[in-house]
């Protein structure tokens, strides 16, 4: 009961427009002076939330992606996917997904991901006869993977919340990731074979494909030494984020030669933005995460989970259905940061593997990025494409379906999820 | 999801402070910008002392930490200025006039709340640091004070800011 009234007094408080941050910030000052009677404690627990090592991965992550899209590193990943998989059927599709799937290993962003890509691909498929609805769909969801698909912006945030392995659930977002880019491209072959009026690119040959990866070869081999590290078990995330940025100002100043010192400073700027914004939600997801503690919302939760006998899954079902409604409304950062710390000792009391859950929580957060009213991928599209919302949402919904069916697969399967970081040697 | 725009200065003395806040915010995320590049370097200096030389370094984890702070909180109040803190506005978007402006007004007053919530906790927090003199329990035996007076400095610029914002907000609606 009290979890609904502070959910809604919450909800209440962010949809009056104010920032995230304060909003949540000022329920947690509320709810602080109605039981302490002071708020005394604030500073010592944002302190202790933001002065965390680990954190670091996030603005350096942001870092790299930032200067391989500033040095237009990037820039050739559509087209070489084109190259390679235009000539299917459906193959424009395919490639955008494609070029998602790459795209997301390098940044933790989805909204960069859909914002990259789809300001390549979008022209391309109208010009290739595709319905507009149909572009903005695939790259709506596949957008979506850039969260799934290590690096993860909220998956590191998700750690830092629950004290799990950064590297357990990047390793573990893979496969569900790849999956979910297997869902959708199927998805993009069989409805262009089934409506048949699309045409696919034309099969370049061996050589001009082969050209045309390599001139991807740098973006490309970004992934394999990030996420390399990680699964060899040599790096812990922020070192193989250092790495990365390593790479990624030595491939723009030195390979491109279009990233110069006045790029340093402005993609740094950049970055303290980015991360000031994404952090202050942090440290008012702290102040909030104290407040629920001191109120025993956490406590009731399990109480109330085990009076009733709640199985497992019975209870991250409810969860996730939950989650599912909160993702309509609310923004993913935000969505993590007040869920988690209120269900976590409850999964922990279930024995539900932190790490799954994890996972199942990203599948949840990219179905929030495409449903409407609120969905971040679906305002990148409309703003890139100039494109009427009403169909940007029409494009994006049979997505949302395949997602369901992504997330239904973790939940039947959790090895989908925890097989890779087992066999890299995570464990507890 | 939005980001509001900020809107142009106002005229008079508030003007002047206005600037004076301004010029002090992006002064704070220039700063901010360094320590980023200054984390980066030096996460990137343990990583090749532990992994070629084989000598790995002891205090950047700590330091790195303190620096995570540094950024946050020196970066804040120029993202609130330059309205990079999102925010719902799915009810809010299509509110016009006096409603927008009081919209803009409660935004800004939460800001506040919650950068006055963390300054007043964060002096007394220094304040007990200093005045007990506690020291960090990792290898760089840091004063706590010092990363700790970040926050309170971060915070406080956050602060003013906001308030700032609302008092423009406030006389630009006048008639």
């Amino acid at each position: 009961m009290t979890v609904a009234i502070i959910l809604l007094f919450l909800v209440a408080l962010l949809l009056t427009g104010a920032p995230i941050f304060a909003g949540l910030g000022l329920a947690s000052l509320v709810i602080m002076l109605l039981t302490e009677g002071n708020v005394n404690s604030v500073a010592d627990t944002v302190f202790a939330k933001l002065n965390n090592e680990a954190l670091t991965a996030i603005p350096m992550f942001a870092f790299m992606a930032h200067v391989m899209v500033r040095s237009r590193v990037v820039d050739d990943l559509y087209d070489a996917a084109n190259a390679v998989v235009g000539h299917l059927r459906g193959g424009l599709g395919v490639a955008t997904v494609l070029s998602c799937t790459v795209f997301a290993a390098i940044s933790g962003s989805s909204v960069a991901t859909a914002l990259t890509i789809g300001s390549s691909a979008i022209p391309q498929m109208q010009r290739f006869g595709y319905r507009p609805r149909d572009a903005y769909g695939v790259i709506a969801a596949g957008g979506t993977l850039g969260i799934l698909i290590p690096p993860s912006g909220p998956l590191i945030l998700y750690a830092i919340v629950t004290e799990s392995s950064i590297g357990a659930l990047f390793l573990a977002g893979m496969l569900p990731g790849l999956l979910m880019a297997l869902i959708f491209a199927a998805w993009c072959m069989a409805s262009a074979w089934w409506r048949g009026d699309v045409r696919s690119a034309r099969w370049v040959g061996l050589r001009a494909a082969g050209k045309a990866l390599g001139r991807s070869t740098w973006a490309l081999l970004m992934p394999p030494i990030v996420l390399g590290g990680i699964y060899l078990g040599v790096f812990t995330a922020s070192e193989a984020a250092a790495v990365g940025c390593v790479y990624a100002l030595a491939v723009g100043a030195l390979a491109y030669r279009n990233f110069g010192w006045r790029d340093l400073w402005e993609t740094a700027f950049e970055t303290v933005r980015t991360t000031a914004m994404l952090f202050m939600i942090l440290a008012a997801a702290a102040m909030f995460g104290h407040a629920i503690t001191i109120i025993r919302v956490p406590a009731e939760l399990v109480e109330l989970v085990i009076a009733q006998g709640l199985t497992p899954l019975v209870f991250v079902l409810a969860v996730m259905a939950v989650i599912f409604v909160l993702g309509m409304f609310l923004e993913t950062i935000a969505i993590i940061l007040i869920t988690t710390p209120i269900v976590f000792p409850a999964l922990l009391e279930l024995g539900i593997d932190p790490v799954w859950y994890g996972i199942l929580l990203m599948v949840n957060l990219e179905l929030a990025l495409i449903t409407p009213p609120v969905g971040m991928n679906l305002f990148v599209i409309k703003g890139i494409a100039q494109a009427p919302l009403a169909e940007v949402i029409r494009g994006a919904l049979p997505y949302v379906v395949l997602m369901m069916l992504g997330l239904a697969a973790v939940l039947a399967f959790p090895p989908l999820a925890l097989w890779l970081p087992a066999q890299a040697g995570f464990g507890r | 999801m939005s980001r509001g725009a900020p809107g142009a200065g106002p005229p008079g003395p508030l003007g002047a402070l206005d600037r004076v806040v301004g010029a002090l915010a992006f002064a704070g995320a220039a700063l901010g910008a360094v320590v980023v590049l200054v984390t980066l370097a030096c996460v990137a200096y343990s990583v090749v002392l532990r992994y070629v030389f084989a000598t790995p370094v002891t205090w950047t984890d700590e330091l790195s930490g303190y620096l995570v702070v540094a950024i946050v909180m020196l970066g804040a109040a120029e993202s609130l200025r330059r309205g990079d803190h999102i925010s719902v506005d799915l009810l809010t978007a299509g509110a016009r006039g006096r409603t927008r402006l009081g919209l803009e007004v409660w935004a800004m007053v939460c800001a506040a709340l919650v950068a006055g919530a963390i300054v007043y906790s964060a002096v007394l927090m220094v304040r007990f640091s200093y005045d007990f003199g506690i020291y960090s329990e990792g290898y760089l035996e840091m004063p706590m004070w010092i990363p700790q007076s970040v926050l309170l400095a971060g915070a406080a610029l956050l602060g003013l800011a906001a308030i700032v914002r609302v008092l423009a907000l406030l006389v630009r609606a006048r008639p």
